[in-house]
């Protein structure tokens, strides 16, 4: 168990944006769905679940104009679906980030006010569920075809996943694109592809899923690989995947 | 001999697996589904189990 606590947002993605130094509020509420249900000769009121898991999502910021900024990242989503990543435990391989299941954005609001910056603030409705994602690659920049460490889960699952990617930048240098992929593994030697997501080749993000049924073993990894030949590429991503316990 | 079904990453020799064994850098090799391995180490029965290889010419080459 541990605290965390601002300090350790340290990646915001949203459809591959990356929007940490700009955020001040973020939330994620999830809500069950109830209906009254209060009939005659009842003394106390009723409620009733319906089984339903509702999801509200806020963000606050400042304004950036910026390329690649606040503004760019959430200005032309009205009515879209996004992809959203939130690192609550830091940008460590092996903590959990959440990540948002293509909610749709209703809201893009700028803020101005005397005396104040000005603010850019969205709100999302839901689409689908917060997946609570293990980081297996932190945001950074990367170069020559390599994979990250292998990360161990507790077991093997049989009820399938979600893999996210978020890319806030790609230098190709003459590469025609960079595939990464999640892999997985029953002993830490061998590697079979779970997900290969589709080649990046500038600013991306995407969801993938795992159909239930089939096996996901219990160590997971990233690898990512140039296709075509030159120099000096970089690709700067983020990788997680959220196990759906059995 | 086996034939890849899923995309693979394994280790590129028994030399390779020895020294992954040993946690030392060691050499991958990424296989496309439909290539042949030749080489599968102690333990990667699991390839087998899960469909990601096929087992043809009884294993061997």
């Amino acid at each position: 168990m541990a605290k965390y606590s601002s300090k350790d947002i340290e990646f915001f993605l949203v459809n591959g944006y990356s929007i940490v130094g700009l955020e001040t509020d973020f939330e994620v509420s999830r809500r069950r769905i109830t209906r009254e249900t209060t009939v005659l000769s009842d003394t106390y009121e009723q409620h009733e679940d319906v089984g339903i898991t509702g999801m509200d999502v806020s963000q606050d910021g400042f304004y950036d104009d910026a390329a690649g900024s606040s503004n760019a990242a959430l200005v032309a989503n009205g009515g879209a679906e996004v992809i959203l990543s939130v690192a609550f435990e830091g940008n460590t391989e092996g903590q959990k980030c959440v990540c948002l299941e293509g909610p749709v954005q209703t809201s893009y609001q700028r803020g101005i006010a005397v005396k104040e910056f000005h603010r850019a603030s969205a709100e999302y409705m839901a689409n689908g569920e917060v997946e609570d994602c293990l980081i297996l690659a932190d945001l950074e920049a990367r170069v020559a075809d390599s994979n990250t460490s292998s990360q161990e889960e507790a077991a093997s699952s049989t009820s399938g996943a979600s893999g996210y990617l978020q890319v806030t930048n790609v230098t190709l240098g003459g590469y025609t694109n960079c595939v990464v992929k999640i892999q997985h593994s029953a002993n830490d030697i061998d590697w079979a592809d779970l997900i290969t997501f589709t080649a990046a080749t500038d600013r991306t993000a995407e969801r993938v899923e795992v159909a239930a049924a089939i096996t996901i073993n219990k160590y997971l990894r990233v690898l990512w690989a140039w296709t075509g030949a030159g120099a000096a590429q970089s690709i700067t991503f983020m990788a997680a995947m959220y196990r759906i316990p059995d | 001999m086996w034939i890849a079904r899923t995309g693979l990453s394994v280790p590129d020799g028994p030399e390779e697996y020895a020294k992954q064994k040993r946690k030392q850098p060691y050499r991958e090799r990424h296989v496309q589904p439909g290539e042949r391995i030749a080489y599968l180490p102690k333990g990667s029965e699991w390839l087998i189990e899960q469909g990601h290889v096929e087992e043809v010419n009884d294993g061997k080459v």
